[in-house]
């Protein structure tokens, strides 16, 4: 077979299928080289989406247009939010989904795309031709493409370890890719490998549920993509489950400590310190026995249960051990035993913030193969990508998202300013802007990045009318005032709103510490005999509760950082010789664009940025 | 601050050039070669050791300007980082230019601007920023406390105070990230905890830090000693007694206004600055009142007031103006003269707010104990002057002077009620007297080890009220995510004292601390 694409993606996972899925919008021609035995999307670990700043990636990547949010929707079999008791910026929402329908669900969407021809074969190797690339596959086929997108998750070069048993491998039942040195010998990869790993797959019908603590799906959690109704549920609630570990189980695993690769030196990757091994719980802490355990089912219709809690690469036996000694796994059957996998990761910093690897135009990199972990991450990176692909293709100026104003921003930017030494996860705790980073006000943040796209559809009309009812609800609220008259009083004191002494604006009445602003202001708008959309009053509630905090955050940190965006020319930095080697070779790697980026580049001395803040002023 | 930019070699006479002295030592930096200047030294340049003194004769083309010595340091291993050289030649000030003038006509120096060779020793990393400020400390101290502060500095003590308080801020901002990252792993009443305990230890930490900010920096950096009193009351008997007992031996200090009577005297390791208000006065009465307003303003911030009465001539108006002002020592002078204790009774002190009172005669130069003349009723007969029993025995204890060192304040008279004065018990010479009474209120008050840096005193103090905001503010926001905003004001504060607090930083504590991940 011989094809000629506009843009190639290899590697159909969360970060593939978004990059096509978006790229297929402009109506290019594209093409998806997907492993011949994995299902497109799938879940190999836990089977959610979303999660702390996770939650806002999945509607970041919905206002772009993307996938994920339609897909997990369709497969959603329990709703959480997550800090529902701590605030409106830090809530998030997760779901758990169907793992079997997930995949299903975006094989349909994306086999449906005419423009999309998906290619079932393992790739053998990729070059460079003069006016694009060449991917030629094991089975021989040759396919030419302006732009390549690699999205190869933990394939490259791939090595399995559970126990003393070591294997080859992208994942359990997948055969791993060559090396990314092998497909591409101009890439640099980082010099550390990483690792990650997964738990032990339990049968259901094996646990004992009576002994644990369930955990139902929460109606009120709005669905992912914005133009679903919020609250309806495609596919039939289920309950998780909780249970926690005890000093037996956490003594079987102490005593195999030479078993273990990861305390043996079999494994020598770097594991994410934020999702330990429960080896890494038991070694690191050894003070702490119980450990919490959720029960979470990976489908509806398959008896496979994933212990999210306790990944692991013991041998077999010590996993079969272990588990039995918590409550509820008593007579548990393993159906799957956990592993780790080691894999290579390309160094993020030669990239630019388009996803693009700088020496070598014309060629992109998403997802886990860039160090991240977490299919959000993925999929967030993948569909930046696939755009910046797109509108190369087309001729047009990148899109660039700013940290300021999403958390794809501020995971782009710290991947390409920072070489990893781990797996990188968004935290909230990355984003310097949370009280306006949320996930209720995704539409206003991404509008203008959606609208740069220039792609006319239903999702655009959509956005628009929201933001249009969004202004005129505000415009509602500044305007309109309380006076203090009697009726007003008893109005006030009748609905618990705090006193009213002297006339108020809306504004400050939602804003008053004790208010849920939103049921205030969906009751008075009711009352003023206006209607309008939930979401379109959650927004305007949550915005106008955090808007002095916000400003106030920002006075601050522009009192502060005034110099952060004032432009430096790195190259001159990097020929100074003000500047120690090690700082040089940073600047070099990085090539930081403002002030502001050298600041947050790891290991850059107080000194250097003393001498370059004197010579900006 | 000025920055400079380019990159040429600079040279600098670095002893000073307003008078002409033994030796002067002139110093070149930033040169590419060492061996380029051999044309200007006899000494064969290519034996140079580095960090020996070579002898040499430095010239021009054949001619010999001057003999003396040479010190080269190599590039990364002098005060600027670069190729330092070091000359010791005769400092007559003509010589000092002429030769400085040969390096720069001859081989491309330029004359340094003030505090370059300091700028680039912080470009080029061999000092940090608060290094730089620790050493301008040093070099312009004008006591022992900010030559050991800016040693201090210079070797990093306060930097490692800072770097404590940081450690407590990021622990802080961890245990906040924590409830909301991590808190399905964690639980909510751990991370309640956790917050509220790192929040007691940060303000513990900012509260030690800001009780080295408070007081008057001026009173610190260059503290006066003030004498008031009427004409003839003895002031400018006991100013010149104090000066010369403490004459200090660096007595000329540049931009000293001389506007009234003073002078610099040292005792214990400090300059102070002793003001005879006597310069103020004028005969005239309007001008006399003039001369009292600016009696009490230089009164206002000085830091050691000493009131002089004399007992046989006092005006009752006087005494009456000066209450409210809280003086330090008052001294009733002509102890020596007939009736001076009859007329001491007279003395009306009502309003009259001093720590420590003593007699005086400055014909004798001694000094003794008094009864009160606070106290109504009949004054005691004086005692004889012995000779002065030990210092610290002058001084009551449990007094308020041991109440001001625990307070560690500068004025924290003003808030009190009027002071129980100390009297002095045995007689003795008056200068000690006095001196041990200036040096051991300097020492109460410099006993906290105060932060002297302007620019570390105002970010400690934003900090400070941040911190008590945000105190006031837990108690009624229960919303997290304002409460995070918040601390991360902290943090560009934090920032100014030692650099960025970066977000990986504070994961890093998170992961450190905490077992954290499903």
């Amino acid at each position: 077979m011989k094809k000629n694409f506009d843009i190639i993606i290899i590697g159909g996972g969360h970060a593939g299928s978004e990059a096509a899925w978006i790229s297929s919008q402009f109506g290019l021609n594209v093409g998806l080289v997907s492993s011949p035995n994995a299902g497109l999307v799938s879940a190999p670990c836990n089977p959610a989406i979303g999660g702390v700043g996770k939650g806002q990636v999945v509607r970041e990547i919905d206002a772009l247009g993307g996938l994920m949010g339609i897909v997990a929707d369709k497969a959603g079999i329990q709703y959480r939010t997550l800090n529902e008791s701590k605030g409106f910026a830090v809530q998030s929402t997760r779901v758990q989904v169907d793992k079997e329908l997930y995949t299903k669900t975006a094989e349909e969407l994306l086999s449906a795309v005419p423009n999309l021809t998906i290619v079932r074969e393992m790739v053998r190797s990729v070059d460079k031709t003069e006016n694009g690339f060449q991917v030629v596959t094991e089975i021989g086929s040759i396919l030419e493409a302006k732009k390549i997108v690699v999205t190869t998750g933990t394939f490259l070069n791939g090595k399995l370890h559970t126990g003393e048993e070591q294997r080859a491998g992208g994942r359990v039942e997948c055969k791993e890719s060559v090396g990314l040195n092998q497909l591409f010998k101009e890439i640099q990869t980082l010099p550390n490998r990483f690792k990650t790993g997964t738990p032990p797959r339990l049968d259901r019908k094996t646990i004992d549920f009576s002994q644990l603590e369930p955990q139902e799906s929460d109606s009120t959690t709005r669905n992912f993509h914005s133009m679903n109704s919020p609250f309806s549920r495609a596919a039939k609630q289920v309950s998780c489950y909780l249970t926690k570990t005890n000093s037996q189980t956490l003594g079987i695993i102490r005593a195999n400590k030479e078993r273990s690769p990861i305390f043996n030196g079999q494994i020598k990757g770097i594991g994410p310190r934020y999702c330990p091994s429960i080896e890494d719980k038991a070694f690191r802490y050894t003070e702490k026995d119980v450990h919490h355990v959720f029960i979470e089912p990976e489908g509806l219709d398959i008896d496979s249960i994933y212990p999210n809690g306790v990944s692991t690469s013991l041998p077999k036996d010590v996993q079969e051990s272990f588990i039995r000694t918590i409550k509820g796994l008593e007579n548990a059957k393993i159906l799957v035993h956990g592993y780790a996998v080691e894999y290579d990761v390309v160094d993020t910093s030669q990239l630019n913030r388009a996803m693009e690897y700088s020496s070598i135009p014309g060629l992109y990199f998403a997802g886990q193969v860039c160090g991240t972990s977490g299919y959000e991450e993925a999929a967030g990176q993948g569909i930046i990508a696939g755009i910046n692909a797109s509108l190369a293709v087309l001729g047009r100026e990148p899109l660039i998202l700013d940290r300021n104003n999403s958390y794809i921003g501020v995971m782009i930017e710290d991947l390409v300013t920072n070489k990893r030494d781990e797996p990188y996860r968004l935290f909230t705790a990355r984003s310097e802007n949370r009280l306006y980073v949320r996930e209720d006000n995704t539409i206003s943040r991404m509008r203008k990045y959606r609208r740069a796209l220039e792609l006319q559809s239903e999702l655009d009309e959509y956005q628009e009318t929201f933001l249009e009812q969004v202004e005129l609800l505000e415009n509602l609220v500044a305007n309109t005032m309380y006076y203090a008259t009697k009726e007003n009083r008893e109005y006030f004191a009748e609905k618990n709103y705090g006193p009213i002494e002297n006339n108020i604006s809306f504004k400050e009445l939602l804003k008053r510490p004790d208010n849920n602003p939103i049921s205030v202001l969906e009751v008075e708008t009711k009352r003023l005999g206006v209607l309008f959309d939930l979401d379109v009053i959650r927004t305007v509630a949550i915005s106008t509760k955090y808007e002095g905090y916000i400003d106030r955050a920002v006075v601050e940190t522009e009192r502060i950082n005034r110099l952060g965006r004032k432009r430096i020319n790195w190259e001159s930095l990097a020929d100074s010789r003000n500047i120690s080697y090690e700082c040089k070779l940073r600047i070099k790697q990085i090539r930081p664009e403002t002030f502001g980026q050298l600041q947050r580049i790891e290991g850059i001395r107080p000194a250097t940025l003393a001498y370059v803040a004197g010579n900006l002023v | 601050m000025n920055f400079y930019t380019d990159e040429s070699p600079i040279i600098a006479c670095s002893t000073g050039t307003s008078s002409n002295t033994a030796i002067a030592v002139i110093r070149l930096s930033g040169f590419k070669d060492l061996l380029e200047l051999q044309p200007f030294f006899s000494f064969n340049l290519s034996k140079t050791k580095k960090r020996y003194s070579h002898l040499t004769n430095f010239k021009n083309e054949e001619q010999i300007l001057d003999n003396g010595l040479l010190v080269f340091f190599p590039e990364g291993e002098s005060y600027t980082g670069e190729n330092v050289l070091e000359l010791s030649v005769h400092g007559n000030q003509l010589n000092v230019d002429r030769l400085m003038k040969l390096f720069i006509e001859g081989a491309g120096f330029r004359a340094a601007g003030a505090g370059e060779f300091t700028y680039r020793a912080l470009k080029n990393k061999k000092l940090s920023l608060s290094q730089v400020e620790g050493l301008d400390m040093l070099l312009n101290a004008s006591s022992n406390l900010m030559l050991s502060q800016g040693l201090d500095i210079l070797q990093g003590e306060l930097h490692s105070q800072y770097l404590a308080l940081y450690d407590a801020f990021l622990k802080l901002k961890a245990a906040v990230e924590l409830s909301i990252d991590f808190s399905e792993d964690v639980g909510e009443e751990e991370s309640q905890k956790l917050f509220q305990d790192s929040f007691d230890r940060f303000s513990k930490q900012l509260d030690s830090l800001h009780s080295r900010t408070q007081g008057n920096i001026s009173s610190l950096l260059s503290p006066e000693v003030v004498l008031v009193g009427q004409t003839n009351a003895g002031k400018s008997s006991l100013f010149n007694l104090l000066v010369k007992q403490n004459r200090s031996i660096v007595s000329n200090i540049a931009g000293t206004t001389r506007d009234y009577i003073s002078e610099v005297i040292h005792i214990d390791g400090t300059n102070y600055k002793l003001v005879d208000t006597a310069g103020l006065r004028e005969s005239s009465d309007v001008i006399e009142n003039i001369g009292i307003d600016r009696a009490f303003e230089i009164l206002n911030r000085s830091f050691f007031k000493i009131l002089v009465i004399n007992p046989f001539e006092t005006n009752p108006e006087y005494l009456q103006k000066l209450s409210g002002i809280n003086f330090d020592l008052l001294i009733i002078s002509h102890s020596d003269k007939a009736n001076f204790s009859l007329e001491n009774s007279k003395l009306n002190l009502k309003n009259i707010v001093a720590k420590n009172v003593a007699s005086a005669s400055f014909e004798t130069g001694s000094i003794g104990p008094i009864s009160s003349p606070f106290a109504s009723g009949p004054m005691g007969a004086l005692s004889e002057f012995g000779p002065m029993g030990p210092l610290d025995g002058s001084i009551e204890p449990g007094g308020p002077m041991g109440a001001l060192s625990k307070s560690g304040s500068i004025e924290p008279l003003k808030a009190s009620a009027p002071i129980e004065p100390i009297y002095v018990k045995d007689g003795g010479p008056i200068e000690p007297f006095v001196n041990h009474q200036i040096s051991q209120k300097f020492k109460n008050f410099t006993s906290n080890n105060p932060i002297l840096l302007e620019r570390h005193r105002q970010v400690i103090n934003s900090l400070y009220l941040k911190k008590e905001e945000f105190s006031n503010k837990i108690k009624h926001v229960d919303d997290i995510a304002i409460l995070s905003s918040e601390v991360n004001i902290f943090a560009n504060y934090l920032s100014e004292l030692i650099g960025i607090v970066s977000p990986d930083d504070v994961l890093n504590s998170i992961f450190s601390n905490f077992c954290i991940g499903k």
